[in-house]
This record gives structure tokens, sequence and C-alpha cells, in this order.
């Protein structure tokens, strides 16, 4: 029986819900010590002293270290960060000073007595500001540092990172001089934090005599995050070992060494003493990672029957003061501004900016909430000002099968139109408004977007079938709470042939589990899916070689399914019964697959246009109803329909729950999140301000609706689901706000406050209502 | 990790003891009731020497009790949970913010002299004393005082309380004919502190409003009591025109600040809607939903 396209219970369900799941904050060691961290408390400051004597004095202590102790630079793209400051700080709540003791609290007290002793610096916090001449700077010599060749160093500036792409300056030029009409936007998007249930936490070991280490965490991408920590620590990484704990939510925030650059600083100053790091709320909120917050102007050229001629993007990035993923979101991500559109002039250039606040880096969707909401809510407007309908002016401009994408692909499996009619027609697109209370405004809104996902890029992955038929799948996809263990388990039985209930996914521990580019990109189910079918085939030949010769039949006729092994002439033999006989003194049958959509014919045939390729392409459209207590400004969000093309859903409930996830996700981030930064120093840095959504402010009601497509790479058909959800909410809420009382929201989050500012601002809000639009 | 750092420990078992301990340790003494605003603030406080004084060994600071004339006797450690099902005619003032007090959990812990005591113009149970024209019970090393609730705030998290005294529980007059009402807003829908809050308290005779009381949350230094909104009221036919003049006069006289939770010309928007909402609800009848404006 086939188990693609079933809504399979979680496998690691009950553990969640019933408490035994182990996350890296219940990892406990013997002789475990627990850390704390003193942090900066100036944005830019030059350390003048750090008296660390009374701590080292207090009870309990066995390691107090500052960044002298620990001379390294960590970074995926530029390795810009000292695990802790040394010469100086370049943001509020920048680890300086960290310490090991017996329990949490002496730990804390401890820290309580370092004295640092800081020389105030110039500090930058506004993107436009620190990129002003004679701005001051946030590092004094970026070349100095490791980084990879995509990202060149800009000295004498706070540009950390530029990207720049055009079709042709000439044609864009000639297109905007002679379009009909020329419409130009600018966004503001916040830095927000990913809010994931568990903070960040790791605990490290070094071993004194090999001073290898082995850290337990929750990281997305555990072969990527070793090669960071071995390349920071100047070791090779046979000396690194990271044993993935269960994950209490991801959202990209877990795409950097952040608990365990911590962590394993200490732990070479423990004797052999395990380090446990974990961080506060406030300490997530304030010194991890944030969204890149950008500023971006989206300019588009146009005819006035709304066919696209030319956009043009000036994107500025925050990147705060370290790097971490956020050139490839400035780069990648902001390539997205030109939205699911054929537009045959494009030129785009994205800044990402050093400044004095806490590092930015991946965040759900990558790139994508910032840039498909500025395209989207731009795009409104280009179709309200033209008296087009807005759904018809996005599918008379939207991909379709077949089409090439401006980086020279030619498109595969596009769903687009068919989310943009579903999504539509959920929210009755068209219909007559109902009738609302006194006070308030109904409007319905709708966005698109696409999401491609970092190309080529690897995964590996082993199964043994061991002798009690069961099939272990060694893997190092992460389960981020998102159910790849789940969906692994049912591309590994449906490739195998073994029952799903004989399939265990391994955590991945990179001293056992083959390399994986990580949980991220939404590229987990393509690539992963496709590793484990090749590995399950690569195991099932083996199997039928060795059944040829023990039970003398032709190889070729054999088969396995739900975990019955049968030939062609007639042989059927229950599998654990059949393994018994072809090995008496046990044994196993192993399979190895490795998958990189590297040379691909769905790939981009010109390796000179320098835009990124994408071995799959994500296409989402939401729709939204709203309702605007023109009093208040206070948006209530009556319903989002979320139509997704996500390939073949192979876990039809597991895709509803990370669609309604994400929209749920994308409407806090609309009406409500944003890090609130007075000088630098986040202002609401617990969760009585840094508020997200509760249940009573979700969308009272969220549509899925599922769009499949091919692509004729993907397993079982599967594409992604995870990223792009989150973007397409916001906008869709935005224009759905214009529809109901004429005001762009060109900043996020709409909360009530900003909402009326732009009611009370127009001038004549009556008539730009009612003039321009049927639904 | 920012954990709560080493602090004393007391429980009293009577009033004079718990007195004689807030005497002994001064400014590092802190009530313990409920303990829902004080242990989220222990983590930040970065004193070693705080003494907690848990008062909830004390025997009688718990309940409700109404007296044959009217009134209502509330002790400081009743829990919110048991203010939200209040049956006491006239005041549903009290009721009303109960239910929109935190979440059900914070509710079933946090006690009304906590939400007293901590002083905040946040705070959502003071505005409807207030309006309430409920006197507060003080018990301190000189014996016993009774404060009017408009009167026991001096600023910002200072409760005009001297060394030693403590609150043990509120006076209620009798409310006859009263409708009341309470009213917050909020970033979000779900628990959120007031970004502004309104308390009415209307004494009707028929269609007239004899007496008015109201008393805004988070628009001053402490709950404030909005004298010349009541003035408007008083003495009004009850309707929307009176209603809509009020709630302009409230704005106006509503203290804001700007702060990262509201503008103050926003909280004065609050405020205005607020007060037309909360004197139509408590004027046509109180209202089963929870609702935030
Ligand atoms: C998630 C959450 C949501 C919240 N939402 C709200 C809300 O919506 N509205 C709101 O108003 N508050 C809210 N609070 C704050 C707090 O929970 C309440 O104010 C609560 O009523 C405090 O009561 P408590 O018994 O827990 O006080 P405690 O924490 O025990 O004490 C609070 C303060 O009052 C002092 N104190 C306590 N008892 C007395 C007394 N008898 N005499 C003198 N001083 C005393 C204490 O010393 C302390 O300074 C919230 C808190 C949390 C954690």
């Amino acid at each position: 029986m086939s188990v693609i396209g079933k809504s399979i219970t979680r496998v690691d369900g009950v553990d969640r819900v019933t408490g035994r799941l182990q996350y890296a904050v219940d990892t406990v060691l013997p002789r475990m010590l627990h850390a704390a961290v003193v942090r900066s408390t100036k944005a830019h400051a030059r350390i003048q002293r750090v008296d660390v004597s009374g701590a080292r004095a207090m009870p309990g202590v066995h390691a107090v270290i500052t960044g002298q102790d620990v001379p390294c630079l960590i970074g995926g793209m530029i390795a810009d960060q000292p695990f802790l400051a040394t010469d100086k700080v370049r943001f509020v709540g920048e680890p300086v000073v960290a310490v090991a003791a017996e329990t949490e609290l002496q730990a804390q007290m401890a820290a309580d007595r370092v004295i640092v002793e800081y020389e105030d610096l110039p500090a930058v916090f506004d993107m436009e500001e620190a990129l002003a001449p004679g701005a001051p700077l946030v590092h004094e010599q970026p070349s100095s540092y490791r980084r990879i060749a995509k990202c060149q160093a800009h000295d004498g500036s706070n540009l950390c990172h530029l990207h720049e792409f055009t079709t042709g300056a000439e044609g864009v030029e000639r297109a905007f001089a002679q379009a009909e009409r020329v419409f130009e936007d600018t966004f503001a998007v916040p830095a927000v934090s990913h809010t994931a249930m568990e903070p960040f936490a790791a605990v490290a070991v070094c071993n004194p005599v090999s001073g290898e280490y082995t850290i337990w965490a929750a990281t997305d991408a555990p072969h990527r995050r070793l090669s960071e920590i071995a390349a920071a620590l100047g070791i090779g990484s046979e000396k690194i070992r990271i044993i993935v704990t269960a994950m209490g939510g991801g959202f990209g925030g877990r795409g950097a060494a952040i608990a365990e650059m911590l962590a394993v600083a200490l732990a070479k100053f423990t004797d052999g003493r395990p380090v446990k790091v974990v961080f506060s709320r406030e300490e997530v909120l304030a010194a991890s990672q944030t969204r890149v917050a950008a500023k971006l102007t989206v300019r588009t050229a146009v005819t006035t029957d709304g066919r696209i001629l030319a956009r043009a993007a000036d994107m500025l990035w925050d990147n705060g003061a370290y790097t971490s993923k956020s050139p490839e979101v400035a780069a990648r991500g902001g390539m997205t501004v030109v939205g699911p559109y054929r537009v045959p002039n494009i030129s785009i250039r994205s800044r990402l900016v050093y400044t004095n606040k806490q590092p930015s880096g991946a965040f759900r969707g990558f790139g994508t909430t910032q840039t498909s909401y500025a395209c989207e809510v731009h795009m409104e407007r280009i179709a309200v000002e033209l008296g087009l309908d807005p759904l018809e002016f996005r599918l008379k401009n939207g991909y379709v099968e077949g089409d090439s994408h401006f980086c020279g692909q030619r498109l595969t499996g596009v769903g687009l139109a068919e989310s943009l009619k579903r999504a539509a027609a959920s929210v009755g697109w068209g219909r007559q408004k109902p009738v609302v209370g006194p006070g308030k405004r109904y409007g319905r809104g709708i966005a698109c977007m696409i999401k491609g996902t970092n190309t080529p890029t690897v995964s590996s992955c082993i199964v043994r079938l061991v002798a009690d038929g069961r099939l272990h799948v060694l893997t190092s996809s992460v389960e981020i709470g998102a159910g790849q263990k789940t969906v692994m388990s049912q591309f590994a039985a449906e490739a195998s042939g073994v029952t799903i209930e004989s399939v265990r996914v391994s955590q991945p521990d990179t001293s056992v589990t083959p390399f994986d580019f990580g949980c991220t990109s939404s590229r987990s189910t393509f690539h992963m899916g496709n590793a484990i079918r090749l590995a399950c085939e690569d195991m099932r030949a083996r199997l039928f070689v060795t059944a040829a010769s023990v039970f003398g039949l032709p190889a070729e006729g054999f088969d396995l399914t739900d975990s019955v092994l049968s030939h062609a002439s007639g042989l059927t033999l229950g599998l654990r019964e059949a393994l018994k006989k072809m090995g008496a003194r046990g044994f196993e049958f192993m399979g190895q697959g490795t998958y990189t959509p590297a040379g691909s014919p769905l790939l981009k045939r010109d390796p000179g246009n320098t835009a990124d390729d994408s071995i799959f392409w994500l296409f989402v459209t939401h729709a939204a109803e709203v309702e605007v207590d023109m009093e208040t400004g206070r948006v209530r969000v009556l319903h989002i329909a979320a139509a997704h093309d996500l390939g073949r859903a192979i876990n039809p409930l597991n895709c509803i729950q990370q669609i309604e996830g994400s929209v749920v996700m994308g409407s806090s981030l609309a009406l409500l999140e944003e890090l609130k930064l007075d000088r630098g120093r986040v202002c609401n840095d617990s969760l009585l301000d840094y508020k997200i959504s509760s249940s009573e402010d979700m969308p009272e009601r969220i549509d899925p609706i599922i769009i499949e497509s091919d692509n004729p790479e993907a397993p079982w058909g599967a594409k992604g689901v995870g990223e792009p959800a989150a973007a397409a909410t916001a906008p869709a809420i935005a224009n759905a706000v214009h529809a109901a009382c004429g005001v762009w929201l060109r900043d996020m989050p709409f909360t009530p406050e900003r909402v009326l500012a732009a009611i009370m601002a127009q001038a004549t809000p009556e008539k730009t209502v009612d003039g321009h639009r049927s639904s | 990790m920012q954990r709560i750092r080493p602090f004393g420990y007391h429980e009293p078992s009577t009033l004079r003891e718990a007195a004689e301990l807030l005497l002994a340790y001064r400014e590092n003494a802190r009530i313990l009731a409920g303990g829902t605003d004080l242990l989220v603030l222990m983590r930040r406080l970065k004193v070693a020497n705080a003494v907690l004084i848990n008062i909830k060994r004390i025997p009688g600071l718990e309940g409700v009790t109404r007296h044959d004339d009217g009134r209502v006797e509330i002790g400081a450690l009743t829990t919110v949970n048991i203010l939200e099902s209040l049956p006491h005619p006239g005041c549903a003032v009290l009721r009303a913010a109960s239910r929109v007090l935190g979440t059900r959990s914070v509710r079933n812990r946090a006690t009304i002299g906590g939400n007293v005591g901590r002083a905040s113009p946040a705070s959502d149970l003071s505005s409807p004393l207030i309006t309430l024209n409920a006197e507060a019970c003080v018990y301190g090393p000189l014996g016993e005082r009774l404060v009017p609730m408009s009167r026991l705030f001096l600023g910002p998290g200072r409760p005009d309380l001297g060394v030693g005294e403590l609150i043990t529980g509120f006076r209620i007059p009798a409310q006859p004919e009263a409708r009341g009402w309470y009213l917050k807003a909020g970033r979000t829908c779900g628990s959120d502190c007031a970004q502004a809050g309104v308390a009415v308290q209307l004494h009707l005779d028929g269609y007239h409003i004899r007496e008015a009381r109201v008393s805004l949350t988070a628009v001053g230094p402490t709950p404030l009591p909005a004298p010349q909104t009541e003035a408007v009221l008083r003495g009004a036919l009850a309707g929307p025109e009176v209603f809509a003049q009020a709630a302009l006069v409230a704005a106006d006289e509503a203290r804001p600040l700007t702060d990262f939770r509201a503008s103050a010309d926003y909280r004065r928007v609050l405020i205005k809607t607020l007060t037309v909402a909360a004197l139509t609800t408590a004027y046509t009848g109180e209202c089963t939903c929870s609702h935030q404006a």
C-alpha cells in the first residue's frame, strides 16, 4: 500500500506532546557546568578594561574567559564575529565575558562581579546614515576577514555586501523613459525575532587529551555548522562532532552557531567538563539574530493596459554588527522583489549595511517576507491606479508553464495562476462586500509570490535494512518541527518497500549521519527525498542480488512491497523470514544515495547569467478579508485563503499544518511584530512587549489550498512548503486594508496606531475608497 | 541566562509579624502575594539582598464579604478569577476589569492587593476601585487606616504606604442603582497590559445620571480619576450625545506619555473610543463578552 499522499500521523508526535523529546535545554551530562554571559551595555565602544578577578573568586566558578582567551572569528560567509568581544563591542548585547560554574546561579552571581570599562564610540543605527561618507565604521578593516569569494570586502565603508543584477542597463533605462506609466514606492520592514518556543541552547565538551569537541545543540544544518566552527577554531573538521537534539522551532533562527559558539569557547577551559549555555528570552530577543530589516524602493514601468515593461529595485538590508547569512538574503532573497512575473527589463541593487545592532540572518522565507511585501503592495497600487482588477493584473503578468525566468531557466511546474484563482475564489473575489458594523470597513486583498531554493546543494543518505526487517535511515535532515521525520519515513517506506512502521529515521549526528546541506531553503523534502529514493534503490538492488543466489532465482523478478519479498516465479516470504534465510549469522543490506541538482536539465542553460536558478520554484497566493475599525485603526483579519503550489502533498495534513502555521506567523508579522530599538538597545526584550499573535489575534478563518504541479525531478512530485507561506500574508492584508479604507501601508507592522495615522493623513477618504474597485 | 539572584524569604503568620518584617528590612523588603508581577521583576533585579515577605500564610486576607447594607469588602489576597464572577450588583466595573486582566493562568494567581499594591498606572483593577469610591484598608506599625483609592497613588510604582505598611483589603460602599463597565485596549486582542483603559460607574435616576465616576488607566503617572469627564456626565440625560461629549473631555483629561507601547496621541484616541463604548455598555447593560475595544 502506498504511503505517499497519506496523512500519516507524525512519527515523533507522541513523544513531542508527552514531553519525552530531549531538547537542547534538556541536555544533562555528568559533571556538567553552567554558563552565564556578560553582555555589552554599549552599542559601539572600545573596551578599556575587563576585570574578572571578582568573578574568579566567586564560589563554584571554573572558568571566566574574555575575548583574549578565544581569539577566533566565526561566520559562514564572512568571518567577522568574535566569540567574545576583544578590543571593541559593536552592539548592545554582544558577549564580552563568559563564566562557567557549578550551577546557573553561581555562574550568574560571578558574572555580576565582572567589571567592564568602555570608551564610547560614535555608533550608527540607520542604514542610510551608515552609508554616508564619514560615518563611524563598525568594522575598520573588513578585508582582513576570512570570507567566501562571493562576498567582496568594502574597506572604509559600512557596506557589507553589494549585489547587483541587470538584464541590461540600456534596456531598463529605455523602458522607463518610454513607458506610459512609472510607479515608485518605498517600503520599510523591521527586524523581528523568530520567537521559537525553545531558546537557544547548547552543551559542549572538549576532550582535554585529543582536543576534540562534542556539541549537543538544535541547529538546522549540523554539517555546515561544524565547518564554520572548525574554521573559526582553526582545527580539522574531524575534531568536531555535533549531535542534534530535538528542536523547539527553527524558522531560520538556528542557522548560525549562536549558543554553540559560547559553549565551545568555555569548554576549552573547563578540563573536560561539559558546559551548558541557555539563553534567556531577553537574550534571544536582544542578543541573538533577527530577520534582516530592510528598506526597499521598487520602481516599475508599465503600459496603461497593465503590461510590465521594467522593474528596478534599490534595496537596503540591515546586517547588524556581524555577518551571518544576510549577504545571501540580500542577494538571492533580494531577487524575488521581481515577483512571479514576466518582466523583460530588470535592474536590482541590493546593499547590505553594517550597523551597531544585533546581527541579522536567515528568517523563514529568506528575504521574501520583505520583498514580497514590497512587490505585492506596489503591484496592487499599480493595478488600482491603472483601473485594473488586481487579480487580472497579476494573472496577465504572472508566470505560466514554460515561461522563461529572468535567470534564463525555463519554468516547469508553475501553479501560480491556479493559486491566484483559487485563493481569490475562496474569499469571494469580485462579489459584493458584506455589510459590516458601524465604524468598520471591509476589504479583500490578494498577493502572490515566488520562492526558489538554494541551488545546487547536496543531500546524502544511508539506509540500513537490518536483520529484524527494520529500515534505519541515516540522515542529517533535521526535524525542525515541520514533520521532516514523518515525510522522510514515508519516502523510505515507499522507496524501499518496507512498511512505514519498520522505518526509523535517525537524529543527525555529524560523526554518523552523512552530509546534508541543511534544513533550510524549503529544500529537505525535495533533496533528502531524492537521496532517500536513491539509497533505497541501491539497497533493494543489493537485497535482490543476494536473494537471487540464496533462493536460486533470477534477480530481475524480485520485489519488496509492504515488507513482503516476492518473486515473479511465485515466491512470497515475509521480509523478516526472508532475511533470516539469507543470513543465518546476521547481516544487513545497506544502500546509499547522494542527490544534487547540479547539472540537471531543468536548470538554466546560460552560465553567463548571474541570476540564481532553482531546481524548483514555489508559487503562493494568499487572499485576505479584513475589517478595519476606522476609529481605532485596528485591523481584524477575518479570513485568509492560502493557496500553495507545493508540487505534490506527500503528507497532506502536514502540509495543511505548515500552511496554517505560516499564515498565523505571517499575520503576526503583518500586524504586530517589531523589535523596537532605542539607540541600538532593544526596548521590547520580553514577551510582554515583543508581541506575537495570540490565539485571539489569529485570522478567524484559514483556508489552506493545496495546488499540485509537475516537477519531473521532484521525489514523488514533492517540491516544498516550509518557507514561502509566511511571506504572502502581509501584503494580502495590506492590500485588503487598502480596499477597505483606501490607505497604502508601506511600513510593517500594521499596528492600529499606524493604520489610524494613515487613515487620518488621507485627505479625502471617501473618494478614494469608492472609486476604484469592484471587490 | 538571567537568573533570580539569591533572596531572603519570610512567611509571617500575623499582620503584626508582617509589619515588623517590613520595618526591619525596609527598602529591601518586598511583599509577595500572587507573585505574578514580583517574580517577573526579580529576574531583572540585579540586587542580591531582596527579602520577600510572603503574606499568604496570614489568615483572613482572602475572600469577598457582602454586608446587608450593600457594602462589599474584598480581602487583599482575593485572586482575580474570583472577582470575575463577583455576584454583587453595582460591581460590574470590577468584574469587567477582572475578566480582561492577563491570562487565565495569571488570573488564577494574581491578587487584587498585588494589582493595586504595585501602583502601576496600567493596573486594571485600580481605576474600577476608584470609580466604586473604594477605600484601601492599610495595616501598619501604627495601626490601621483607610485610604480612599483615589488618593492611594503618588506616582508610578509608589503607593502611599509608609514603611511597614501593607494593604489588607478594600471596602466598597453600597452602589444602589449604579451601573458600570471597564474597557481597555492592548496591542493584541489576547492578554496585554493596557495601552489605555476606562472605568465608568453611573448612578442613575431613571434616565438621568445622578452621579458619575470615571477613572482612566495607563494614561497618567497613576490610575487617573477624571473629574472633568464626570462633571459633563453629572446631571445629564444618559445617551449618545453626552457620552460622546464626555469622551472628548476624557481624551483631553488624560495625561498620556509616548513610549514604545503607544504614542500619547494614540492613547488619547483610545480613551475617546473606550469611553464611549464603556459608557454605552454600562448604561445599556453588561455584555457577557470580554471583548476589548
Ligand atoms: C502574563 C501576565 C499578564 C499580566 N496582565 C496584566 C493585566 O492585563 N493587567 C494588570 O493590571 N496586570 C497584569 N499583570 C501584572 C500582575 O499579574 C497583576 O498586576 C497582578 O494583579 C499582581 O498581583 P500579584 O498578587 O501577583 O502581585 P505580586 O507579584 O505578588 O506583587 C506585586 C506588587 O505589589 C506589592 N504587593 C502585593 N501585595 C500587596 C499588599 N497586600 N499590600 C501592598 N503591596 C502589595 C508587591 O510587593 C509587589 O511590589 C500581568 C502579569 C503577567 C505575568
